[in-house]
């Protein structure tokens, strides 16, 4: 198994059940793999049997979308402890979860849904992460999501809120470039200064996606899709924001309308490219 | 408003389309609370009913995309997730489709949605050891009688009224219209398990449904027998065991410990 942790320059490409076989036998010339935990969560067959030739091969990530962290029903134990099982037999580098919640009273809504920015909030959901850190005894990355609405009671910009969380958890931070221009067009902000907010030392993971832009007669609402290729606008903000984060690995996401497995090497080759510009102009 | 009040009124406006006083949280910016609201409605739902497509696929196939996807959007109203994991999503759509008069038409369409749901069910399952029959030899024919056995832990079986592996083959092989099976005739039982090259769906004789039945209850395989003869005193029982062990679903064989009476 390859244990070495993932390298702060180098592209993933996030693994889904369709392209498994094709990398369990061909051994793409790819740095790492992140996977959806939830998608590991049964018990045997075929997704483990790839998944631990996989790990053979390349280092791992688990990226988690259905944890819940912001709702205010108790956390998920069950959940958490099934987690806790597979990092132990799969010993990825990064574990991550997102800034959001899914569930109430029980239910499962299985969307990434959005939370008001306010003390209150910070409070709850700082003190769950710390939770969770403890039970899996590691420090976990949380994703800041893209959304399409504002709560009018918010306190604060997204920015301080992310960074509250991540000062008050002494969690990292997995920021989704696509999700914050996503945000930055939805809710008319500058996403550039966004970025310049985001102190570099708590980023240990930079996301890349497609998201779909839905025109409708009131204006137009960016939707995070992952359905294809990264716009050029995305590409030019990780281009300029490279240099500030370049501690944290970049990863090519791409979940629904999966293409050949080659169209995310080309992407993850287009971010390496972007990579390799910046670390020559620092030579 | 508190988080834990937001987030209740939240689900109920996405899940019952109630005006709660989410909406006056939202910030407009150019579209109506309830079009940004929407989206996320949107977003559940076509994640949701994609889900049950996919754990269902021969279901969906058998009554069409949108007749399922119109079912789907009811049972995901009246039987909301509980797990966060989403392959844990349809468990009980079977009983659902059991229950609906408006499927009154596709009598046999529960049968069915239980076999997409054990083939699901199959192909997350632990992986097991399969014996095959000469492992019989490891123990003195004097012992046959009290035998009992485990099964592999993908096993499922079901049992219909209806010609229900004629009609799953049929609608997984894309058949012709001529070979469309005459729903009148006799019930079958279909074995679901996963073997080394994937999740099988086989068609077994009443008598073996039976056997299966009684040996996953822990009886013994000579109750077994006297049960399987009862409903058939013609079948052969041999015939019925090897053929139980070829499917390679047998994973461990014990003695009974006899009970010793004081
Ligand atoms: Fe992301």
């Amino acid at each position: 198994m390859v244990t070495h942790p993932i390298p702060a320059d180098s592209v993933g490409i996030g693994l889904r059940g369709d392209h498994c076989e094709y990398v369990a036998v061909n051994k793409p010339s790819v740095d790492w793999f992140e996977i959806h935990s939830e998608n590991y969560f049964g018990q045997g067959g075929a997704p483990h049997d790839w998944l631990r030739q996989i790990r053979q091969d390349y280092n791992l990530s688990f990226h988690g979308v259905g944890l819940s962290l912001g709702s205010t029903d108790d956390l998920n134990v069950k959940h958490l402890e099934r987690l806790k099982e597979l990092i132990h037999i799969y010993e990825p580098g990064l574990v991550s979860e997102h800034l959001s919640w899914s569930s109430i009273d029980g239910i499962y809504l299985h969307d990434l849904l959005p939370l008001p920015f306010t003390k209150e909030t910070i409070v709850h959901l700082a003190s769950r992460i710390e939770r969770v850190q403890d039970m899996l005894g590691r420090t976990i990355l949380v994703e800041n999501a893209s959304t399409y609405l504002e709560f009018s009671h918010s306190e604060m910009s997204e920015w301080e809120f992310i960074n509250e969380i991540t000062r008050l958890s002494g969690c990292q931070l997995l920021l989704d470039i696509n999700n914050v221009y996503v945000n930055a067009c939805n809710h008319q902000f500058d996403p550039i200064e966004f970025f310049s907010k985001i102190s570099p030392s708590v980023v240990g993971e930079i996301h890349l996606a497609g998201h779909t832009v839905k025109n409708l007669p009131e204006g137009t609402i960016r939707i995070d899709t992952h359905d294809q290729r990264v716009c050029d606008d995305v590409w030019h903000l990780y281009e300029a924001v490279a240099n500030r984060f370049h501690a944290a690995p970049t990863l090519i996401e791409w979940d629904k309308e999966l293409p050949e497995f080659s169209v995310l090497m080309d992407e993850a080759n287009i971010a390496r490219s972007y990579r390799q510009e910046m670390q020559s102009a620092a030579a | 408003m508190q988080l834990r009040e937001l987030q209740s009124q939240f689900s109920a406006e996405i899940l019952c389309g109630e005006n709660t006083s989410i909406q006056t949280l939202v910030e407009q910016r150019g579209f109506q609370a309830k079009q940004r609201i929407s989206v996320y409605r949107n977003n559940i739902f076509a994640t949701l009913t994609e889900t049950l497509s996919n754990i269902f696929p021969v279901s969906c196939a058998m009554v069409g995309e949108e007749f399922f996807n119109s079912m789907a959007r009811i049972y995901i109203r009246s039987h909301t997730p509980d797990s966060g994991n989403l392959h844990d999503f349809g468990e009980h759509l079977p009983s659902f489709i059991e229950s609906m008069p408006e499927l009154s038409n596709y009598p046999y369409l529960s049968a069915l949605a239980e076999i997409d749901w054990a083939c699901h069910q199959a192909f997350h399952s632990v992986s097991a050891t399969a014996l095959d029959i000469s492992s019989l030899g490891d123990f003195s024919p004097d012992n046959y009688e009290d035998l009992q056995f485990e099964f592999h832990p993908s096993i499922h079986t079901v049992k219909s009224k209806y010609p229900i592996f004629d009609i799953w083959d049929f609608a997984t092989s894309n058949g012709h219209a001529d070979t469309i099976p005459n729903i009148k005739s006799e019930g079958q039982q279909v074995l679901i398990h996963r073997s080394k090259s994937g999740v099988k769906v086989v068609n077994i004789e009443d008598e073996l449904f039976q056997m299966i039945k009684s040996l996953r209850e822990h009886k013994t395989l000579g109750a077994t027998f006297t049960s399987t003869l009862d409903l058939n005193p013609e079948y052969n029982l041999k015939e019925g065991l090897n053929r139980l062990f070829s499917f390679g679903v047998v994973s461990t064989i014990t003695v009974k410990r006899s009970i010793v009476h004081q």
